[in-house]
């Protein structure tokens, strides 16, 4: 067993996902699968960064991913609270300047 | 999720002499090479590999995180491009000031190979994909890539306690 897995935790409620943890490529499909779960309604969707401890380029995806579906269906994936972690990898790709941060 | 036991003995600078990467010029002799399965159950393992290896040698948070996210890249690519096969991974050091260290991943590949330079970032801002070695770029000073072996991959990023802390770190 791995004596340090990746470990994510997300917290849900009604348009509003809080993600704790490690966003990698070992756990960002349960990033995915609470996006999806919530995409049944009109309303915006707001993902609560502000307890991610690291993120790579694997979460970004989902999150890309996530805000051009969302888009699509005239939605917003709002991203909130960005720890650290997230507000760096954000800027080095410049994608705050294309992703709702608030 | 380990193959092999991270040999934290010293290899008198030899760790980086394989696969065609750059060994760190008057490497220190404690360098690591640790062997990982190519799963993604690995990476957080790798990591900490890593973070302990840059803290020990007392590098700041700063570097540290930065070294912690370019394995992770550079190992999420590497197992993307042979899922399964076991990845190297390899860190030289050099005392500084300024602390410098080299990280070192080699892989085997079922077929993809890194684009080249100009093409680590995607044209398209919002594409999903194609961003690890773009991030990899920005954190080191210089990045490395050797495909000359067929069937294998080897990425060297150097990084050094001197690169000017990203606006978050």
């Amino acid at each position: 067993m791995d004596s340090q897995p990746s470990r994510i935790s997300i917290d849900d409620s009604p348009n509003r996902l809080k993600v704790v943890g490690v966003v990698d490529s070992h756990t960002a499909s349960q990033l995915r699968d609470a996006i999806i779960a919530h995409g049944h309604t009109d309303d915006d969707l707001v993902l609560d960064l502000a307890d991610v401890e690291f993120i790579d380029s694997s979460g970004l995806r989902i999150i890309v991913n996530a805000h051009s579906e969302l888009e699509a269906a005239s939605r917003r994936l709002v991203l909130t609270n960005t720890s650290s972690a997230v507000t760096r990898l954000l800027e080095i790709t410049g994608l705050h300047e294309h992703l709702h941060v608030h | 999720m380990l193959v092999t036991a991270p040999d934290r003995s010293p290899d008198n600078g030899q760790a980086a002499s394989n696969g065609g990467a750059s060994p760190v010029p008057g490497a220190d002799p404690t360098d690591f090479h640790g062997t990982y399965a190519g799963v993604d159950g690995a990476l957080a393992e790798i990591r900490a590999d890593v973070s302990r290896w840059f803290a020990e040698r007392g590098f700041s948070a700063a570097a540290i995180d930065r070294a912690a996210l370019t394995v992770s890249e550079l190992s999420s690519n590497a197992i993307e491009a042979g899922p399964g096969h076991p990845l190297d991974v390899r860190l030289t050091f050099h005392a500084g000031p300024p602390s410098r260290a080299a990280i070192t991943v080699t892989n085997v590949t079922l077929g993809g190979t890194p684009p080249p330079r100009d093409r680590w970032a995607p044209t398209d801002p919002l594409a999903p994909r194609g961003r690890g070695l773009a991030i990899v770029d920005a954190l080191s000073d210089e990045v490395q890539v050797d495909s000359t072996v067929p069937g294998r991959v080897t990425v060297t990023a150097h990084l050094s306690d001197s690169t000017a802390p990203l606006s978050a770190d």
